[in-house]
């Protein structure tokens, strides 16, 4: 994924740094025996052309004072000698040095003694109690371990987030909730439809797949290609029946809970938009 | 493979025992580092009361996240890349509404309580002037700038840290800082040549 922060400077017209360094200084200050430089790996400074002496310490004075281990002790040596007979580059490596200690001298800010009891307040009020809320959810539900096990972690993590708005609510919000999903589990658990619902729907799943898998692989060029996903979309779908056949009621009942939850997690999502946005 | 610390698994710990219910352990986890959330957020929006809010916010997603949180990173870092995306959020949606002037903003929070040394009435007062012109000069960095300034300097992240913490490479966490710092010594040249001159401000 790209990430928010990536940019290109040029792309937005930022001018290029430019050393401020033009002068020559005196022949005495060249040190090291290279003529020429490659790259910070240099343990010497270039000796011949003395404007480019003092450009390359500038560029690599920032390193310097990082300290990040770019620049080798020899060619740390080497610069700190130019630096003693340079006063352009002694000036240079002054001000970025004090730039960073003015940033450096800025104060740590204190919060009140009892912002940390705030926090946690207004965490309980959010999320709401996570005994309450996300452990009973884990531990009675299994909808947890059915999602780790057909579609990974981050599903679980959904799971925990409704589940925690759904600790969010009143006793009669819960109460009423609690209703709709246990009717649900209760059509789901014991109706023949519900049963064979579940089965029967990733059945037809997987025959759908197959099917359509098997039609693309007739079509030139991209015949193949088509043909191999289905199969692996077909061959997702059987370990998902395959997963409600073994689990069975722990799949019906998780997926009961996780359709009720989703619901509460909408419905308190929909108020809250509506609140904030009357307040706005 | 990345080494964990003590300090890394002493907060692993706490992390465990709010998943298991106790809500104690991650008061404990909230008063270790709202210090830290709070520096970085004030420093990127300049404002206290904003500063504040994200805080608490950060800690809200951060508690609901908890189950997703692994070692690959340290807690820190970790809440770090939560505060930073919401300061990044809180930003873009503060120049969409085309807010209060930085002036204002800065008007509004500033310097809250800090660590202070005894020193003379004069000298604070100095200091005083000195961070507010600093903080203003960071205000004024574009947005990705800023923030990795403020990781680097202010809360004295590591490059590698910035940079798994901003899903960036560290060659461009680099350049940000290069660039943020050359940006910094042009708006503070005024502070910096009176400080050689020895002249009070």
């Amino acid at each position: 994924m790209e990430s928010r922060f990536n940019h290109n400077p040029e792309e937005e017209g930022e001018k290029q740094w430019v050393s401020p360094l033009p002068h020559n200084p005196p022949a005495s200050s060249h040190i090291g025996n290279h003529s020429g430089l490659r790259g910070k790996e240099e343990t010497a400074l270039p000796q011949k052309n003395t404007g480019s002496l003092c450009v390359r310490v500038s560029e690599m004075l920032p390193s310097l004072i990082e300290g990040d281990g770019e620049i080798r002790p020899e060619m740390a040596t080497a610069i700190y000698g130019h630096l003693a007979v340079c006063p352009t580059c002694a000036k240079e490596f002054d001000t970025q040095q004090r730039t960073l200690m003015l940033l450096e001298q800025l104060p740590l800010l204190e919060l009140p003694k009892d912002f940390s009891g705030l926090v946690m307040s207004r965490v309980q009020a959010e999320m709401g109690n996570y005994k309450d809320g996300v452990l009973q959810h884990r531990q009675t539900s299994g909808t947890e371990t059915l999602s780790r096990l057909a579609l990974g972690e981050e599903t679980a993590v959904v799971n925990t987030q409704t589940a925690a708005l759904y600790g969010h609510l009143d006793t009669k919000q819960r109460a009423v909730l609690t209703g709709v999903f246990a009717a649900l589990l209760v059509f789901f658990l014991s109706s023949a439809w519900g049963k064979a619902a579940m089965g029967g729907n990733a059945e037809a799943i997987v025959a759908w797949l197959s099917g359509v898998g098997e039609a693309a692989r007739s079509l030139p060029i991209i015949g193949q290609t088509m043909g191999s996903a289905f199969s692996s979309l077909s061959q997702m779908a059987t370990t998902i029946e395959e997963s409600y056949a073994t689990l069975g009621a722990t799949a019906a009942q998780g997926l009961a809970i996780d359709v009720a939850l989703g619901a509460a997690a909408f419905v308190v999502y929909t108020r809250r938009q509506k609140s904030r946005s009357k307040m706005h | 493979m990345r080494t964990i610390t003590h300090l890394e698994q002493l907060d692993a710990d706490m992390v465990r025992q709010t998943l298991g219910g106790n809500s104690t352990a991650y008061n404990g986890l909230v008063t270790k580092y709202q210090r830290q959330v709070y520096n970085l957020s004030y420093r990127m929006l300049g404002n206290a009361e904003d500063a504040g809010d994200l805080v608490q916010e950060t800690f809200i997603r951060a508690y609901s996240a908890l189950p997703s949180f692994r070692q690959d990173a340290s807690f820190l870092t970790w809440l770090y890349k939560i505060a930073s995306n919401l300061c990044i959020d809180h930003l873009r949606s503060r120049k969409a509404k085309g807010a209060l002037s930085l002036d204002m903003e800065l008007e509004e929070g500033r310097e809250p309580s800090s660590e202070r040394r005894e020193e003379a009435p004069e000298d604070c007062a100095v200091r005083g002037a000195v961070q507010e012109i600093v903080h203003k000069a960071i205000m004024n960095l574009p947005e990705r700038y800023r923030t990795v300034i403020v990781m680097r300097h202010l809360q004295e992240m590591s490059v590698e840290e910035i940079a798994q913490t901003l899903n960036l490479p560290t060659g461009t966490v680099k350049t940000h800082l290069f660039r943020a710092r050359e940006m910094l010594r042009g708006r503070l040249a005024s502070v910096l040549e009176m400080e050689t001159d020895g002249k009070q401000i």
